[in-house]
């Protein structure tokens, strides 16, 4: 039945030739239908029955299927390596499911199921805005937004004579290749970056000192950095205290092993000085003023030894404590005290004891090298006293000595727990009371991040951390031990110098910035000319012994930044990317999403997401290999690291020879090295036999030790793969994949890597004893002068890093912009409200965010929650603008000569300090939040 | 309730009828119109539309809804080939907080993933396969575009059942991109209000808003037996 209405106008024709003409003329024009994205003309259905359409509900009747459904994770640094089910129709990634496959470890709870909002989001996030899909280049000047698309011969070919222009001029040194996490935790992808540095030899900054996360207390302790476990092993302690780290924050898939120890009976004690969502969840919250750790942990060591709740027998045994100290210069009794030095070392060197069974002095087990008993740490007949005094008869006469253990009694009585209360906040008898459960606890562990590395004086609360531990034997039992990180033995440098030798520049991150971005005239400008000047000088100093290589000479010119956002953490903010990144000649990203560091490049290269490539992960928290297995090709031209890279090796190795550029000379380490630039690309590949990340990863398998030895498409497969070695919770297994040398010097007796072949706390180092951390002692922290609130950071709920920090959906869990937590007291005194606008400042810059009140935040101090992007701020300018310490590099971090001290990439160099500093805020002028919404 | 008396009843707006069509005056020039906005809107790096446009800016006076495609094309061929490029990806590929401009659906309205299943759906219901090299980007404004003038297509072609044809257009154009022609063309405009994309995207907009109240100037609801109205 027809009804009638307001006819529209129809699709006007052509008046002046008739509608027939017209529609011939069209039709005639060419074939009517034209399908630019579709590969075939469809023939029309004929709809009938179920095909015919009438309402749009007719197209949800037919049950959504999958195509695929593909293995994969996330690889970020979260240490989560959760395996996931990624889920593909029509060429889209869907959605993506736990994939819940995991077992357990002995009577430990099961490792999954893993996976957290994150990464249940990310097949949203990879279609995002911020996805960078093309070879870009920046047209006029950097940072303006201004962008060229070009084809991927354009970009490495005009990358690669810039390339080779610098190396022919100034040698590879000066062009740097940085990675970050996102990259470098994919094996597959830091194996082809590691490759591609070796045969080119261009400068790569290890990223661990440079975001201040290297563990260096642990390596001036125990001659190593590998302490950590399963994450199953929390299950296993009595008492854990979870100091310096927010696990229900940042750890989400394992947090659970807390809550399940805590529901068996385990205390589960939180130092922090926030009330953090872990805390929430503890047994107790302990909450130091921010910067006094040190102070409560020498605390607690000072209970320990005034109540004798130590393991002496274990200390005797693992540790330097029993080993003589000379009282006139406060340096270790060695075997140079009793002979001529060449006497000495043909004796086999070493240190001594006062041993109790035969009342005098003899070598201490594990110390020295060649005689009898360096091999090992058993103590046969010998025990060794832990106090007295005694005088020994040495080459030049009587010396008086005494135990390290007596002088850490005398260090401990200085932190007494009501002189440590007054510091820190915390009640003596709280003190008391932790330090006794701790004590009292079979075993105790403490589960610590990152964050000590940031304070300038991070190692020596970590060397206090190990002391706890040490003293109470629980450095070695399952369940017990300090908890940070361990890593994979993967071959990722055998894979780097497989067929070309070692050719590699490895340097440290954080003097690489203190050479090249200005840092010295940072510190004149907020510490003064004093300080800056000396620390300078023992930087210096340093350099002239030999205990640290210099990167100075040739200059920072070129940068390739892959999977790092460098401009957006890096301390001193703003500073550093006028100081150094825009200073160089070329800057090149290889990213998969955009940021601040990519916005100011000259070429941006797209870099495939996680469900586009093939890799894999490994990570101890779990006994697991983890696989990305490619679920959908590569968004826009995006490809994969090892891609990246195959393709610049080409360009560079194209224009070399189009140039004839013939061989260069270059220097590593003292040696001399020739690199032939023209053979690049057959370097990379090894001449052809990798072909891809999925070649790559076969050969980690194939290399690295307790993993199975199956195909890379077995791999892909299931998932996930358990290594061998792991029915324990800890990495106890000399044959298994994650260092466990820990264990072999407790359990087996293995000397550790230390000067002395022991735990080692105690360092007479001449620097140490100059600047009093011979042994572990609170030291103030940092104060800018003026500035009355420090600032404290952590890892974030809603991102890892800088990833996933600009997701709309999780931008919808938080406040949608940058917050900093400030209490409620604070705000008040300054007429600052929930949801203001603040400026934060100090001496070193300011930044804007919203003012978030919370009575969970102490009073004089503010939190932020770290990884947001700076062009998500005001200015471009994020947190980093008032972390004023970028170029403090501790004198005692650049010493060296001293067996685990002295410079080691990736294990002992200075870290970049994050945390210690103090700054103010104010509400924001009219000026700044003009247009805001009220 | 027992779950037999939930079987589904069809709605009043689920039983429509056209009238008023005539389909060998509409069909191939509102087919040929979205084709053209498709190309329009390509992308430049990725696809050459040069041969499809410049065949309809060679036509005389091709004025659809008073809309000037002939011209239009004109304009587009006239542009440098490098500047178009240039201009397509400083609006839809990169800025400093993402591109300035979305060009697909899902980034304008919040990745809300709801929205590439219904293009999706609508694809696969009617066999629009896109090709691997494009298949992440469903939502890409050109590839719904692509899709609706395939739906066209059909209505000029079939012999049977066109109405499935025009009610699809219809649903489409209403749950794509009727709400979301309007606010492309502005955030053009707001950006770069002198460009080529402003002027499509202004004409774009234009198109459909008219196409869409002619499409719904010819839909009717069924009247169903018993029903008075």
């Amino acid at each position: 039945m027809k009804r009638t209405q307001k006819m529209a106008s129809p699709p006007q024709m052509p008046a002046s030739k008739g509608r027939r003409t017209f529609l011939r003329q069209l039709l005639a024009s060419s074939t009517l239908l034209t399908l630019n994205h579709a590969p075939i003309a469809a023939s029309a259905p004929q709809p009938s029955g179920e095909k015919a359409y009438r309402n749009f509900e007719d197209i949800y009747r037919k049950k959504w299927t999958w195509d695929r459904v593909v293995r994969g994770t996330h690889g970020t640094n979260c240490a989560g390596n959760c395996a996931f089910n990624v889920y593909v129709k029509d060429g889209i990634v869907w959605r993506e499911e736990q994939q819940g496959v995991y077992g357990s470890s002995g009577d430990a709870p099961d490792y999954g199921p893993r996976g957290c909002q994150k990464g249940l989001r990310h097949s949203k996030y990879m279609y995002g805005s911020q996805r960078v899909l093309y070879p870009m280049k920046s047209i006029g000047e950097r940072g303006n937004g201004k962008w060229e698309r070009i084809s991927w011969h354009q970009a490495t070919t005009e990358i690669a004579d810039k390339f080779l222009d610098l190396v022919v001029a100034h040698g590879p040194e000066c062009i740097s290749y940085g990675s970050g996490t996102q990259m470098a935790l994919k094996r597959a992808s830091f194996c082809s970056l590691a490759r591609f540095a070796n045969i080119t030899g261009v400068t790569v900054p290890e990223f661990l000192s440079g975001v201040g996360d290297l563990p260096s207390g642990i390596q001036m302790t125990l001659g190593q950095i590998h302490t950590s476990d399963t994450m199953a092993a929390v299950y296993k302690s009595r008492c854990v205290l979870v100091w310096m780290s927010n696990p229900a924050v940042t750890r989400i898939p394992d947090a659970h092993f807390f809550w399940d120890a805590k529901y068996n009976g385990t205390e589960v004690i939180a130092i922090s000085p926030e009330f953090t969502p872990t805390a929430m969840h503890s047994s107790l919250w302990v909450n130091p003023k921010p910067g006094t750790d040190t102070a409560l942990a020498m605390a607690m060591v000072n209970v320990i030894l005034e109540e004798r709740l130590f393991k002496a027998n274990y200390i005797r045994e693992q540790s330097d404590l029993p080993l003589l100290v000379r009282m006139d210069n406060k340096r270790f009794l060695r075997a140079e005290d009793f002979a001529t030095q060449s006497d000495a070392t043909a004796d086999g060197g070493g240190f001594y004891i006062w041993d109790e069974a035969t009342d005098s002095v003899a070598r201490a087990p594990g110390s020295g090298t060649g005689n009898d008993q360096a091999a090992t740490l058993k103590l046969g007949k010998l025990r060794p006293a832990l106090e007295g005094r005694w005088r020994v008869q040495g080459l030049d006469g009587v010396i008086e000595v005494t135990t390290a253990f007596e002088l850490l009694k005398v260090r401990a009585a200085e932190h007494a727990p009501e002189l440590m209360s007054e510091l820190t906040g915390v009640n003596a008898n709280v003190i008391r009371k932790i330090a006794r459960t701790f004590a009292a606890a079979e075993p105790a562990m403490i589960f610590s991040g990152y964050a000590a590395c940031k304070w300038l004086h991070g190692d020596i609360l970590q060397r206090s951390m190990l002391l706890l531990l040490s003293l109470t034997g629980n450095i070695g039992p399952e369940g017990g031990g300090l908890q940070i990180g361990n890593s994979a033995k993967t071959q990722t440098m055998a894979f780097a110098f497989d067929g070309i030798g070692v050719a590699f520049r490895g340097i440290s991150g954080t003097t690489w910035d203190y050479d090249h971005a200005k840092m010295k005239q940072l510190n004149q400008e907020t510490y003064g000319k004093k300080l800056a000047q000396e620390f300078d000088d023992y930087y210096q100093e340093s350099i002239r012994k030999g205990w640290y290589p210099s990167h100075s000479s040739k200059g920072w010119k070129m940068g390739f930044f892959a999977g790092n956002n460098g401009a957006n953490w890096r301390a001193s903010g703003k500073r550093w990317r006028k100081s150094a990144l825009e200073e160089l000649e070329l800057i090149v990203s290889l990213v998969p999403d955009a940021g601040v560091t990519s916005h100011y490049s000259d070429y941006v290269l797209p870099i495939a997401h996680h469900y586009e490539r093939a890799d894999m992960m490994l990570q101890s928290r779990t006994p697991y290999v983890q696989v990305l297995d490619v679920a959908v090709p590569p968004l826009g031209e995006a490809v994969d690291d090892w891609e990246a890279n195959r393709l610049l090796a080409e360009a560079i190795g194209r224009r070399a020879k189009e140039r004839g550029i013939g061989i260069i000379d270059d220097v590593i380490d003292g040696r001399r090295v020739q690199r032939d630039y023209r053979r690049c690309l057959e370097l990379y590949t090894m001449n052809g036999k990798i072909k891809s990340a999925k070649d790559v990863c076969q050969y980690i398998i194939d290399t690295t030790p307790g993993i199975p030895k199956i195909p890379f498409a077995e791999l892909a497969e299931k998932g996930v793969v358990r290594v061998n070695g792991s029915e324990r919770t800890t990495w106890d297994d000399k044959e298994t994949t994650y260092h466990s040398e820990v264990f072999e010097s407790v359990r087996d007796k293995v000397p550790y890597q230390t000067v002395s072949g022991r735990q080692s706390f105690y360092i007479d180092h001449e620097w140490f004893l100059e600047f009093d951390e011979a042994l572990p002692a609170h030291k103030k922290p940092l104060h800018n002068e003026g500035y009355p609130l420090r600032m404290m950071m952590g890892h974030a709920r809603h991102g890892i890093h800088s990833m996933w920090r600009d997701d709309s959906f999780l931008l919808s869990l938080q406040r949608g912009e940058p917050d900093i937590y400030i209490n409620p007291d604070d705000a008040a005194e300054r007429d600052v409200k929930d949801g203001d606008t603040v400026r934060i400042f100090n001496d070193a810059g300011e930044f804007f965010a919203m003012a978030h009140l919370s009575a969970g935040i102490q009073p004089s101090m503010l939190f932020m929650y770290h990884g947001w992007d700076p062009m998500m701020f005001r200015n471009r300018q994020n947190f980093g603008a008032v972390i004023s310490t970028a170029g403090l590099i501790k004198p005692t971090s650049m010493a060296g000569g001293y067996g685990q001290i002295g410079y080691k990439p990736a294990r002992f160099s200075p870290n970049q300090t994050y945390k210690d500093f103090t700054c103010d805020f104010e509400k924001a002028s009219e000026e700044v939040t003009a247009g805001e919404p009220a | 309730m027992t779950p037999d008396s939930l079987t589904i009843t069809p709605t009043n707006d689920s039983e429509r009828y056209i009238q008023d069509r005539d389909l060998n005056l509409t069909a191939a020039v509102r087919c040929k119109s979205y084709g053209l906005f498709s190309s329009l809107l390509a992308s430049s790096h990725e696809i050459d539309v040069g041969k499809q446009l410049r065949e309809v800016a060679g036509m005389d006076n091709f004025c659809v809804y008073g809309i000037d495609l002939g011209a239009l094309c004109g304009t587009y061929l006239s542009v440098d080939k490098l500047a178009r490029k240039n201009e397509y990806s400083r609006l839809f590929e990169i800025g400093d907080s993402g591109p300035p401009v979305a060009i697909r659906e899902q980034q304008q309205f919040g990745q809300i993933s709801g929205i590439r299943e219904d293009l999706v759906r609508f694809y696969e219901f009617f066999d629009y396969k896109i090709h691997q090299h494009y298949a992440w980007a469903p939502d890409h404004i050109s590839v719904i575009l692509e899709f609706t003038h395939l739906l066209c297509y059909y209505e000029s072609v079939v012999s049977e059942d066109q109405l499935s044809y025009q009610l699809a257009q219809y649903d489409f154009v209403s749950r794509h991109l009727v709400d979301w022609a309007p606010i492309f063309a502005d955030l053009i405009d707001n950006v770069q209000p002198d460009s080529l994309y402003a002027d499509i995207a202004r004409s774009l907009c234009l198109f459909i808003t008219r196409d869409h109240e002619w499409q719904a100037s010819t839909i009717f609801p069924m009247e169903r037996s018993g029903d008075n109205g």
